[in-house]
Parts: C-alpha cells; structure tokens; sequence
C-alpha cells in the first residue's frame, strides 16, 4: 500500500483517480517550490555574508577590476572559461525545457533524449568545475583556510555544485524510471542490476582501492557516499516507478522546477563572485 | 448541558470497525516507532518535548541554585547541588572530599545557561508547537486523512531525535556543552582558546542544523497539507485561528531557518577547516595575536556578520514560538468563553501582520553591537509597530471573553494566564524596544524577565492550555481538574514569583549570564531577593511535577472521555478515540466557521453548532 492512498479516504480502492487537493495543483509541486523558497534563502544567507565580508575587506579583495593595484595583478579566477561553462548550463536549462515539452506531448523517446542532455549539460558543468578547483588549488595555491576570498569563492560555488549534481542524480532517476516505466517494482531492468553491483561494488573499490592513504574521515565519508548515491537512485526509481500514471507529467514539470532554480543562482552567483 | 449526538457521528461510531485500515494491520514498529500516520507523530514529539522541557528545566534550576545562593553555603544549595551532582557529575559541582561541600563550577555554569536555553528553545517549546499541535491538528482539523507527506513526517522526528541526541551528547565531551550563550556569538564561539569549548560547541552547531532540517521538513509538510488538502467547505476564512497561526508559523520556519543553517555551516567551518568569516583581524588570547596575516586564523571576517544572520532567523523564531501559542489559545478561549471568537478576520490578519514585520526587526537585538544608530532607529520603528498587531489581538481576547459564560476548566485558566502573562512581556518588550531605554536596559535582567514573560508565560502556559484541552482526543481521557487546578495555580503563582522580580533585578543594573553577582558592591543587595526567586524556581519546577503525574496518571485512570467532551464545534470532536489511520470514516463536509458558539441558529437546547452539521434542510436541497 503507497503512501499516497493513504493519504486520502478517496484513494484507498482508486490508484489512478486524482488525489484530492483543495487547489488543484499536485502536491509535488506545491512541495518543490516550498523546497525552492527554503533554498533561496540559503543562499540569500550565503550571498548575504559574501557580500559583507567582501566590503569590510574590499581593499584585499582580488576582482577583474583591481589588476591596477599593487598586489593584486593577478586574479585567479578564469572568466572566458566559467563563461563557456554557465552557456553549457544555460543550454541545459533549454533541453530541460524540451523534455517538459516532450512529457506534454506523450513522447517517451523524446522525454528519455531530453532529459539525457540536460544530465549531461550538468555532468559538463561538474566536470569543468573541477578542472577548475584543480588549477586553483594545484597552481593558485588556494585554500578555504588560505583568505576569505577562498573561502567565499569555495563555500559557494561548492554549495551550488552540490545542488547541480543532485540534480544530476535526480535527473538520472527520472530518466531510469521512464525507461522502465510504471510497472511493478520487482520486474526490473538490467539498469537497476547494475545500480545495484554498483551500490555494493562502488564503496567496496575506493574504501580498498584508491582512497586507502586518504585520512580516515573523508576515507569514510567518500566511501559511504559512494555507496548511497547508487542506494538513493535505486529507492527513488522504484519510489517515481509506483506513482500512479497521471502524476508522470507533472514530476516532470517537477524537476524542471528544481533544475531552472538551479541554474538561476548560477547566474546570480556567476556575477557576484567572477563578474564583479 | 446535553450533548448532541449528530446522525454523522452516530454512523461513524458504528463503522468503526472497518473505518480505518483495519485490514492491514502493523508492527509494533511501525506502528508505535517509525509510524507515519500523525497522530502518532504528535504523540512522539509530545514525550520527545516533554523529556527535554524536564531537560531544560533541570538546568534551569542548576542556574538559579548558583544565583540564589553564590556563596554556596547555604543548607538548601548543598542539599540541592548534592541532587544535581547525582545528575551532572561531582567535578561540575566542584566537590571538596575533605570539607564534603559542594560548589558549582564557572565553566559548567556558562554551559547550563546556554544549554537551558537551547533545550527550551529548540528542543521543547518548538517541537511542542509546532510538532505536537500542528501534528496532531493540522490534518484532524481541516479534514483530511494524514498529512501530505507522511513520510517526510515521520523523518521530521526522527532527525529531530538525533538532534537531542546530538545535543545531550555535547555534556559528555571533553571540555564539556556550549558555553557562549544561546545565541553563540563569535568570537566566543568561534575560537576555543576563549572559552575552553571544543567539541561541545561543534555538536551545538551540529545539532542545530539537525534540528533546523527537522523544522524544515515539517515546515514544508504543514503548508502543502494546509493549502491543499482542506476537505470540501472548509474555505481560508472557516480555518480555525489554530491552524492559521500553525500554518503562517511553518511559513516562518521555511523562510528563517534556512539562513540559520547557512550561518551555523559557516561557523562550523570556522572552527573545524579553519575559515574566518566570523574571526576579525587582530585578535588576542593570553596577550598574543591569534588572527591576521601569518597567524593561525586568516582573519578579516566579521562579528556582526553572525548577529545579523543568527537574528535574521533568531527574531521571526521568536514569532515562531508565540504564533502557534496565540492561536491555540484563541480556540481555548472562544470554546470556553461560549462566544465566538471576537474579530476572526482581525485575528488571521493580525498574526500574517505580526509575521510579516517580524522579518523586520532582527536588529533590534543587536542596538548595542555598535550599529549604526540610525540604523537602530529603523528597527525601533519597525518593532514598535509590532504592538499594534499584538494589541489587537489582545483587545480580541478580552472582547471574546466579555459578557461570555465562561466555564473555568483548567485549560481556560491557562489561557487567561497566557493573555495576561503575555500582556506583561509584551510590555515590558516596549521599554527594550526604544533604543534610549535599551541602552540602560541591555544585556540586564531586564531582557531575561521579559523573554520568559513570553516564552514560559505565554508559550508554555498557552502549551499547557492546549495540552488539557486536546489531552481527551489525544488519549481518551480526561485530565484531573483538582490536580489540574493546582497545577496552574502553583504555577501561575511561582511563575510570577521568579520572573517578576527580574525586572527589578535589571533596572537594578543586575547583568545576565553572570556567575557570581556579589563580586559587584551595588548587586550584593540583591542576594535576598535572588533566593527567594530561586525558592520559587523549585516550586515551578515542582508544579511541572504535579503536571507530569496528572498527564501519565490520567492516562491510566482518568474518566473516560466523551466523544466532544468540550462542546466544541471544529472537526476533530467529531471522530471518537482512538481515531483510526485516516481519521474520518468518509470525507467530511463543511458548512461553517469555527467558532459558532451560542449562535441563534444553534441547534435546538445547545449552544454550538458543529463545523460539519449540515443547515436544516441541507439534504432535501440536494436531492
């Protein structure tokens, strides 16, 4: 018995009728966008505290601007390169937009397409971020510990990475759970068999294998993340597989919501942090 | 007065049997441990409040035992720090083996304070408001089945009780809980060379953002269940005033709280990766510079960056933890007053009034943190208009109550007790809102007279209120009304008895957080009246005791409780205990507002006319 037909009288013998709401908007929508006004301000904190340490130490404060001043010839941060990369991101926000189109239309091979190319847009995206973190903490010698400029610089762009690859992840469920479609959940694909070996075999590699001079505390967090990225994928697909048939469309629209935010505090952040 | 039994009800108690999911039935764990229906929910976060409100108040006592008594002479200190030792460990209370005295740490007494408070706060009062009764009301009020996400429901607490755990955990590291106030302002905070904290205070922040995660996700849940499953004819304006001060407090939550987790991540960063958004240039510990250009902490952050966060979040918390108070005891005070609630409209707009400006004011916390001044002006303004929502509201009650048939049931006393305690700390928050007075004022007794006026007299009474009063649906008996009575008056009485004299204390020039006071020439004065504030301190927490043993008691042997053993009109007396999972046996249908008591059109021989009785003629419209 799903969740959702406990959660209302009318539901319990009627899988595929609407769930009652008072507004007629789903409930998983009503719930991503109050995720969104939560996530919002956490940023906002963020914004709000880089921008305020950055004007109390303006004068330190390496910008494009300040390569006059002495000391501060050199500014770090790569701006033709995160230009490309927040086109790449802004292009995945589009295909994003085809695949709420697709949903519309009822087209399963359009949809799977679409979504595929925003996940990799965001896959782009990751990868270039950490090229970059690489250069900067290999070459620039920066560091969270180093100045605030890093550790501002670090703090968000870190947080909003975060953000972009669970929303990788999140895509990857979906794109997984329209290919199996909604079937009951013990006749599996061969997608899940290999989430799964992944899910065992992933923490079981790196917690022998490469991360064994690693310290201890990431050693293990690295390890289990490993393992519960594949776990979480696989609870989620079979979660999105159970819905019933009319909610597919909107958890499209759904996604959608998630990624566009996304997208948008890059923007924000891009300006604040490189442009400015 | 007779209660009417509706035709509705009737076939409800007959379909019992098959009117929940009886036909599945679940595990112990499931039902009673990771249970997703809300009622149990409520139920957990009811005990898990309740241990830690006994946690807070243990502390509490820990607090002022140091304050009454700071010589530590005294038969009733030793008797009492002998108790407490048995609970905190003999090295907190400074143990002499030769003499057999006991004393009270300074360290220990930092962390008692600071954890009294972060327990009460984010331990008891919120997960009693907004755990408790939006969980328990919330669906069982507007009509709908279980929340909308009973999954992330049931996470909420369980994330919340690895918060407490978290939090309790902090007393048995090395180097001991937080000590820098429950604020944790940097640089206190953020460096442990100045208070010696190490791990207690990254647990805090730990914790913290454990428990924020909790808020949010019942935040989250309470609006979507609100705006979307309100069950046919229950439209915004037939809400009972509960659940439209619950659902604007979850808005609250949803936008405060987040900028408290990102605060608390940066600190957490600060002091374990070594960052310095809150750690200025330039500061000493034991006459060597700690932070700047080629020392350990890079430097240049700022102070004030974390009290505007922290009070960003910290002023509509406030709000947070008196919205859901003012609204519980609105139903109290309309259902037991017989008279509709006065101003309903006026209500739900005065408690969206008082949160809109609560996101207003945050700096009024902060006027002496070296602001601009004009700045502080601003905030001055903007709190005081923060009375005129709050006066309205009181004006309300009073109308309510006025020319009513009052019916004086304990959870009527404590709810006037609420209106009237809350009408003093309302009040006395006047004087710290006007910056002249405030500089007199600040940082004084004064403030910690005034906080516990609203949170122990207007939050905890109005929790209590609600406990009596919900307590029958809850477990399907009543509570003791003698122990009941004497609980509130004990109470009431010693309530006044400790924090009335703190605004004397305050004005008496008497700071707060302090550990021995009479090291002051002009405090030593005070020592009399701290002592008997401290013997009214025991005997609050002795009434709470009287409380504890009427609630398990009566839920063993208290009368059975009728099915609306209030008279009252909203939805959740129209089901009888225990209440299956899914709550109504068939969607139920609403015809009119909450609060219809003694109307003309009441049904013949009673005075209140229920939310979900059809008008006469109803049916035969219809058909």
């Amino acid at each position: 018995m799903s969740e959702i037909a406990l959660s209302h009288q009318t539901e319990v013998h009627e899988h595929h009728a609407p769930v009652y709401t008072s507004t007629g908007t789903p409930m998983g929508k009503v719930f991503m966008w109050l995720f969104l006004c939560q996530d919002a301000l956490m940023f906002m904190g963020l914004f709000a505290a880089y921008i305020s340490v950055r004007i109390g130490q303006s004068s330190l404060w390496p910008s494009p601007n300040s390569a006059h001043m002495p000391g501060m010839e050199h500014y770090p941060l790569d701006i033709n390169l995160t230009a490309i990369n927040t086109f790449i991101l802004i292009c995945s926000s589009v295909t994003m937009v085809m695949a709420v189109q697709a949903a519309r239309t009822q087209s399963k091979k359009g949809l799977i397409k679409w979504l595929l190319l925003t996940a990799l847009g965001g896959a782009i995206f990751l990868s270039v971020q950490v090229y970059e973190y690489r250069h900067l903490i290999g070459e620039d010698g920066m560091g969270m510990e180093k100045s605030l400029f890093d550790a501002t610089f670090f703090s968000l762009t870190g947080f909003h990475g975060l953000h972009v690859f669970s929303g990788v992840v999140y895509l990857l469920c979906v794109v997984i759970a329209t290919k199996l479609g909604p079937k009951p959940h013990s006749e599996n694909g061969w997608v899940m068999t290999i989430m799964r070996l992944i899910a065992i075999g992933l923490p079981l590699y790196l917690w022998f294998g490469p991360l064994h001079k690693w310290p201890p505390l990431p050693h293990v967090l690295v390890s289990i993340l490993a393992g519960a990225v594949p776990y979480i994928i696989i609870r989620s697909v079979k979660w999105l597989r159970e819905r019933p048939a009319y909610t597919q469309g909107d958890d499209i629209e759904v996604v959608g919501l998630y990624w566009h935010f996304v997208d948008l505090i890059w923007i924000i952040l891009f300006t604040l942090v490189y442009l400015i | 007065m007779a209660t009417i039994v509706l035709p509705a009800e009737v076939k409800k108690v007959s379909h019992n049997g098959h009117a929940g999911h009886g036909h599945h039935e679940l595990s112990f764990v499931r039902k009673y441990l990771f249970s997703t229906d809300h009622k149990t929910i409520g139920k957990q976060f009811l005990f898990f409040s309740m241990f830690f409100l006994l946690v807070g108040g243990t502390l509490a006592l820990v607090v002022r035992l140091q304050l009454g008594f700071p010589d530590h002479q005294s038969g009733f200190f030793q008797f009492f720090a002998k108790f407490f030792s048995l609970i905190f460990g003999k090295t907190n209370f400074d143990f002499n083996k030769d003499t057999g005295m006991y004393g009270m740490l300074d360290n220990f007494y930092n962390s008692a304070f600071t954890m009294h408070a972060t327990f009460m706060i984010f331990f008891a009062v919120m997960p009693f408001l907004m755990g408790t009764f939006a969980n328990f009301l919330i669906p069982l009020k507007i009509g709908a089945g279980d929340m909308a996400f009973p999954k992330l429901n049931m996470a909420s607490f369980w994330v919340a009780v690895l918060a407490g755990l978290i939090m309790l955990t902090a007393f048995f590291v090395k180097g001991g809980a937080a000590s820098g106030g429950w604020t944790g302002y940097p640089t206190l905070s953020a460096v442990p060379d100045f208070s010696g904290v190490i791990w207690g205070q990254n647990l805090w922040l730990i914790s913290l953002l454990c428990s924020g995660i909790s808020s949010l996700l019942g935040a989250i849940n309470y609006i979507t269940t609100v705006v979307n499953m309100r069950c046919p004819g229950m439209s915004w304006f037939r809400l009972p005033l509960s659940i439209w001060a619950i659902f604007i407090t979850a808005i609250l939550l949803l936008l405060a709280v987040p900028v408290l987790a990102s605060a608390l991540i940066l600190l957490l960063f600060d002091r374990t990766i070594g960052t310095s958004f809150f750690i200025p240039t330039g500061l000493l510990s034991a006459g060597t510079v700690i932070s700047g250009p080629g020392t350990a902490h890079a430097g240049g952050g700022q102070v004030l960056l974390w009290q505007h966060l922290f009070w960003f979040f910290g002023h509509p918390e406030v709000y947070i933890m008196i919205l859901p108070a003012m609204g519980i005891a609105s139903d109290v005070l309309s259902n037991f007053s017989r008279k509709p609630i006065f101003g309903y409209k006026a209500m739900v707009l005065a408690i969206a009034g008082i949160a809109v400006l609560g996101f207003f004011v945050w700096g009024h916390h902060m006027f002496q943190s070296g602001m601009n001044p004009l700045l502080g002006t601003t905030f001055m303004i903007s709190t005081m208009l923060i009375a005129v929502p709050s006066a309205i509201k009181t004006f309300n009650w009073m109308g309510t109550i006025w020319g009513g048939n009052i019916r004086f049931t304990t959870s009527m006393l404590f709810a006037i007790g609420f209106v009237t305690m809350f009408v003093i700390g309302g009040l006395s928050g006047i004087f710290m809102a006007s910056t002249p007075v405030d500089i007199f004022i600040h940082d004084t007794y004064f403030i910690v007279g005034h906080i516990h006026y609203v949170l122990f007299g207007g939050s905890i009474f109005s929790i209590f209120a609600g406990l009596y009063f919900w307590y029958p649906k809850m477990f399907g008996r009543m509570m003791n009304e003698k122990l009941g009575k004497i609980h509130f008056w004990t109470a009431f009485l010693s309530f006044n008895g400790v924090f009335f004299p703190m605004h004397i204390l305050g004005i008496g020039g008497m700071m707060r957080r302090i550990y021995d006071y009479t090291q002051y020439p002009h405090l030593v004065r005070f020592q009399g009246m701290n002592a008997f504030m401290t013997i009214c301190a025991f005997i609050l927490g002795f009434s709470t005791l009287v409380f504890l043993f009427n609630f398990f008691w009566s839920m063993k042997k208290g009368k059975i409780a009728d099915i609306n053993p209030w008279q009252s009109n909203t939805l959740e007396w129209t089901v009888a205990y225990p209440i299956p999972h899914g709550n109504f046996p068939e969607m139920p249908h609403v015809f009119r507002g909450p609060y219809e008591y003694s109307a003309p059109d009441c049904p013949a021989g009673t005075d209140y006319y229920p939310q979900n009785m059809p008008p006469p003629g109803w049916g035969e419209a219809k058909a």
